[in-house]
């Protein structure tokens, strides 16, 4: 019995050092992608991998548009959709450019009245915008929209009470959009005005 | 010359001996317990002659032994397959580390001599309309950021 129970620790240690090795590996072989590897860091020198992300990002963007003015809608946001699920490097471009399409998928979703998708987006998008930037002001601003548009559909459906809430919290979130804009202009004048 | 031995009058009663020891015979031929070396060739000639039934317990002695021999032999071979999977698997893994299989393009190093990722905002000269755009922003984006790239090949290979 004991030997039995002694194989099974030699498999363990095995299987452990196996996996170990397969994540070096793994991490190796994705050199410039950040998801799960120790040595990852951000910030790093423009890439292939951000120029790859960035590339299909646009190709999605255009293939979205495609679909949108065939009058396909759903093709349009399942390419947005495949898109924002696409892994990228860990790169200030990637976020903002994901916080923008977030944005786009909101406001498509907000067309077809689907309050809570497009809210979602919105919270999505977010988590990729955390800085005082354009788009995090314009992520606001669609928030901002949603509630608008949901506002006047309660007051259509008679429930007034929902709908000045609605629009209570409408004007507060274009109130902080218009605050995140007011920053970002006034840190562009503190630069000079600087441009890329 | 010497008298030839005396011939056994077959036709002559059976002795008090040839009495027991044919009894003996017939008792181990009944019984199935362990007996001399007469007997178990009798034994055996009857049981060619006319074979009987397996007793319960010989039978399930029989079973138990057949089952038990095969389960060890098969146990040790899965385990034995096992290890050996592990170590290929192992020895996949090492080499893929040491060759690079999968290798992406060779990193550029973190220095001033590249430009780095950065936010994308003064490619804009204001705020975003309040719907639509997102295909022109990215467009510009990727168009920036292809130069971008493009100084970094120029700054790797020496001729910048």
């Amino acid at each position: 019995m004991n030997r039995w129970r002694w194989m099974l620790v030699r498999w363990c240690v095995l299987l452990a050092a196996t996996t170990a090795l397969l994540e070096l590996a793994a991490c190796r072989a994705e050199k410039g992608t950040v998801s799960g590897c120790p040595s990852a860091t951000a910030g790093g020198a423009v890439d292939e991998s951000v120029m790859a992300f960035l590339s299909a990002a646009r190709s999605l963007h255009h293939e979205a548009d495609v679909k949108d003015r065939s009058g396909d809608r759903a093709g349009a946001v399942a390419s947005l959709e495949r898109l924002v699920a696409m892994p990228g490097p860990r790169a200030t471009e990637v976020d903002e450019v994901l916080a923008d399409a977030y944005g786009r998928l909101a406001e498509m979703r907000l067309e077809t009245k689907d309050w809570a998708g497009a809210d979602r987006d919105v919270q999505a998008g977010l988590e990729h915008a955390r800085e005082p930037t354009y788009f995090r002001g314009h992520l606001l601003e669609v928030s901002g929209l949603i509630e608008e548009a949901r506002a006047a559909a309660l007051a259509d459906g008679g429930d007034r009470d929902e709908a000045t809430r609605a629009r209570a919290h409408a004007v507060d979130l274009f109130e902080r959009a218009a605050g995140v804009q007011e920053q970002v202009i006034e840190r562009a004048l503190g630069d000079g005005g600087a441009r890329d | 010359m010497p008298d030839r031995p005396e011939t056994p009058d077959p036709d002559a009663p059976p002795s008090e001996e040839e009495l027991a020891r044919a009894k003996e015979l017939r008792d181990a031929l009944e019984s199935s317990a362990p007996a001399g070396g007469g007997a178990e060739l009798a034994r055996a000639l009857s049981a060619a002659w006319s074979p009987k039934d397996l007793s319960a317990e010989a039978r399930r002695a029989l079973v138990k032994r057949a089952l038990a021999a095969p389960t060890l032999q098969r146990r040790r071979r899965v385990m034995r397959a096992s290890f050996a999977a592990g170590a290929l698997v192992a020895i996949a893994a090492g080499a893929a580390l040491v060759f690079g299989i999968g290798r992406a393009p060779q990193p550029m190093p973190a220095a001033d001599a590249y430009v780095s990722t950065r936010s994308t905002q003064p490619l804009f000269s204001g705020p975003f309309p309040r719907t639509g755009g997102e295909t022109a922003r990215v467009d510009r984006i990727a168009v920036a950021r292809a130069a971008d790239l493009r100084e970094n090949e120029f700054a790797r290979w020496g001729v910048r």
